[in-house]
């Protein structure tokens, strides 16, 4: 049992809970800023500079007039993606080992439970939202000779709203059976647990149904960013920008704010259950590790989208089911290979 | 199965579940447009939808009246024919040539050979450089903006070409009334460098266009989406290289007299879906290029380019018909003693083609259902040609002969 009277404890614990997630947020900001650069690149363009899409861009949007929102819960619309942003910090500080011992929170399970959160505030924001650019358009086009003119008028952002709702039952569910790998390899849900057996060159990405995971795992990451060719829920050829179309000025910031979170965290967790590198603030040698390793999601995120479309569930139907299967025909190997 | 001949323009039979669909009511309508980031033009789209899966659709092209007509009405021919350029800012030679088309068939003019080249020559650089704008913003409306990047990257040489011969990159102002403007003289300089660009951007394009093609995940996107057969097409009168991806044998340049001497083929395919539309397109690109080859052959060096021996004066209402890059363009219009024009009217290719789409879409998905409207490569700029406005606010239908008293 942890002691928290001792004051070496109580301040690892709190390094861990406000010092490391800091340090993630600010280095989260940089990714969006890789990523453009890089899909920039590929697109022979050069590019926004490497902080302005992901740090300057928050400022900038927090300066920004705030418009009214239009929405019949304006207020939980405009805190969703802060919502989404505590419960990513959750997953931050239960992945740091100084979290190992409280009240089992460094677990799987409550990481997991957290990151379905930070998922299902898009489909709140989606069915909270109500753009001019939807049905409030004010536009004549039920006159006389019109067809169906007694139909039910939905919302865009509805329409992203069930998208995403679509995405969390189908297209993330590789990433939460990837989270599910290593635990098959160690036999434990604790962090901590799985940390320590990957130790000493023991890293569960250096065998066979490790690379195939981080494979499936890596769809998965895509998927719950929404990024190409996942982002059917903010697809720019019909719902735009999908549940958050209404989000301006500070809002925005907030939303931006909460992906790049997003993008570092779930990386962030891809290097601790496969690589065994934890979130450890105490080990310089290792913390930097960590932060280099974090890079390559997205880095392979950028490449994967640049040369993307987005895909309807026409296709991602079968292919999330084929990555899900795939993750369990690997669980099921990893099993083996521990046993 | 109907023929061809049987198939009623006007009649909304039970063809593809068309009819029995427009009897129903359905619970959700989707909205969409006309301001809205997969619209590159101003039109309203209402899909109406069970699980995202479209089963009726309603367009409406109204935003986008701008009276151009009225505006030609009593104005001098030559400044009608220029002003013709400005109905659309991707076909602007294609609306010049046929405006000065009309005056020169009504008044009997004669066109010098090397004029009838550079208008061709005009003509297919334009072709190339529009289906290279559809292929992008197709591409960047199945969301994949790499390749729309890529795109608008090739369509530069293009553009240099069109500056090369008429000194304008958008509103080249290449045909007048008797042939081309002397400033649009195919110099043996510019020769070679059309020669060269059009060689080095044949073999990128080739790569290019391969690349595309066999892209898994684009063609999974397009294939099978947006499927409008044969019939469907001859009914909604579909043109251009929309009819010709869906199996009809129609292009216009087979009755152009300026093509007589060109060699050349028509890109035919009979799939009939978004991906078939791509493809036509794609592949009546490297037609053109050949175009653009033997049109500077002919028109390397010789500087008789303009006819001035004709005299403005009445003229009985004159039509002419073009094929322009989406399809076949109508101008007509006829001149009084003074040399006035009377009667403007400009049909063009995008009104039938987006009838034809509003079908077509049916069955998609909602993401599909706007590819396969954007896939007609529809340009609203030109196609709405009247608005009638009732300021008390009423509402009226009105009949075809309605429309036709009003001569619409």
């Amino acid at each position: 049992m942890i002691d928290l009277l001792d004051p070496d404890t109580l301040a690892g614990l709190l390094i861990a809970s406000f010092g490391i997630p800091m340090l993630a947020i600010f280095f989260a900001t940089i990714l969006p800023g890789i990523e453009r650069k890089i899909q920039a690149r590929i697109q022979q363009r050069i590019g926004p500079g490497i902080l302005t899409p992901g740090f300057f861009a928050i400022f900038k949007f927090v300066f920004k007039h705030k418009p009214k929102i239009v929405s019949p819960m304006p207020t939980l619309y405009k805190w969703s993606p802060f919502v989404g942003i505590v419960a990513i910090y959750g997953v931050v500080i239960f992945t740091t080992p100084q979290w190992a011992d409280i009240l089992g929170l460094s677990s799987l399970v409550a990481i997991i439970g957290l990151l379905k959160i930070e998922e299902f505030m898009y489909v709140v924001m989606g069915y909270l939202s109500s753009n001019i650019l939807s049905v409030r358009l004010p536009y004549p086009d039920t006159t006389k000779g019109s067809k169906h003119r007694e139909t039910t008028r939905t919302t865009i952002e509805s329409w992203g709203s069930i998208r995403m709702w679509k995405m969390i039952m189908l297209a993330s569910l590789p990433l939460y059976v990837a989270m599910f790998l290593p635990v098959a390899f160690t036999g434990t849900i604790s962090i901590a647990e799985i940390v320590n057996q990957q130790s000493g060159g023991n890293a569960f990405i250096f065998t066979v149904p490790g690379l195939i995971g981080a494979a499936v795992f890596f769809l998965g990451y895509v998927a719950i960013l929404n990024e190409y060719p996942y982002s059917i829920g903010k697809a720019k050829a019909d719902v735009m920008e999908g549940p958050m179309m209404e989000l301006a000025s500070s809002w925005r910031a907030g939303y931006y704010l909460m992906r790049a979170f997003v993008m570092f965290t779930v990386s962030s967790l891809f290097v601790t259950l496969y690589f065994g590198v934890p979130l450890n603030p105490f080990n310089g040698v290792v913390l930097l590790l960590h932060f280099i390793l974090v890079l390559i999601l997205p880095v392979a995120m950028a490449v994967f989208s640049a040369f993307s479309p987005i895909l309807t569930f026409r296709q991602l139907v079968p292919l999330s089911t084929v990555a899900t299967l795939v993750g369990f025909f690997v669980f099921v190997i990893s099993i083996g290979v521990a046993g | 199965m109907a023929t061809e001949e049987e198939v009623n323009p006007f009649d909304y039979s039970d063809y593809m579940g068309v009819g029995k669909a427009r009897e129903r009511t359905f619970e959700t309508e989707v909205p969409i447009g006309f301001n809205h980031s997969a619209l590159l033009e101003p039109y309203r789209t209402r899909y109406f939808v069970e699980d995202e899966i479209v089963r009726d659709c309603e367009i409406e092209v109204d935003p986008a009246h701008r009276g151009i007509e009225r505006i030609l009405q009593g104005m001098p021919v030559d400044k009608a024919n220029i002003i013709t350029e400005r109905i659309c800012g991707i076909c602007s030679h294609g609306h010049l040539w046929n405006s000065v088309r009309t005056g020169d068939i009504g008044l009997g003019t004669e066109i010098p050979d090397a004029a009838v080249a550079i208008r061709v020559l005009g003509e297919e650089l334009e072709r190339i450089h529009s289906h290279l704008i559809f292929i992008a913003h197709a591409c960047e409306v199945l969301g994949h903006e790499t390749f729309a990047m890529r795109t608008f990257l090739m369509r530069e040489p293009i553009q240099d070409m069109l500056y090369l011969v008429s000194g304008n990159r958008v509103h080249y102002a290449i045909p007048v009334l008797g042939g081309v403007r002397p400033r649009c003289q195919i110099t043996e300089w510019k020769a070679k460098k059309i020669r060269s660009i059009v060689d080095d951007l044949e073999v990128k394009l080739k790569k290019f266009v391969d690349r595309i093609l066999s892209d898994m995940m684009v063609m999974s996107r397009l294939s099978g989406a947006g499927y409008c057969d044969k019939q469907t097409a001859v009914k909604y009168h579909s043109v251009g290289p929309t009819g010709r991806a869906s199996g009809i044998e129609w292009d216009y340049r087979t009755t152009m007299y300026e093509y007589d001497d060109f060699d050349w083929q028509m890109v035919v395919l009979d799939e009939g879906d978004n991906a078939a539309r791509v493809k036509t397109r794609a592949l009546e690109i490297f037609v053109s290029i050949d175009l653009v080859r033997q049109a500077i052959e002919k028109a390397a060096g010789d500087t008789d380019v303009l006819n001035r021996d004709w005299e403005l004066g009445p003229m009985p209402t004159q039509e002419s018909y073009i094929e322009v890059p989406r399809g076949e363009l109508y101008h007509s219009y006829g001149l009084d003693e003074h040399g006035h024009v009377k009667h403007y009217k400009v049909r063009t290719p995008t009104m039938t083609s987006m009838a034809a789409m509003e079908v077509a879409c049916i069955g998609d998905q909602l993401t599909d259902a706007v590819v396969t409207l954007a896939s007609c490569d529809p340009c609203l700029a030109c196609c709405n040609r009247f608005a009638v406005v009732d300021e008390r606010g009423r509402e009226r239908l009105m009949s075809l002969d309605d429309l036709r008293r009003k001569r619409v």
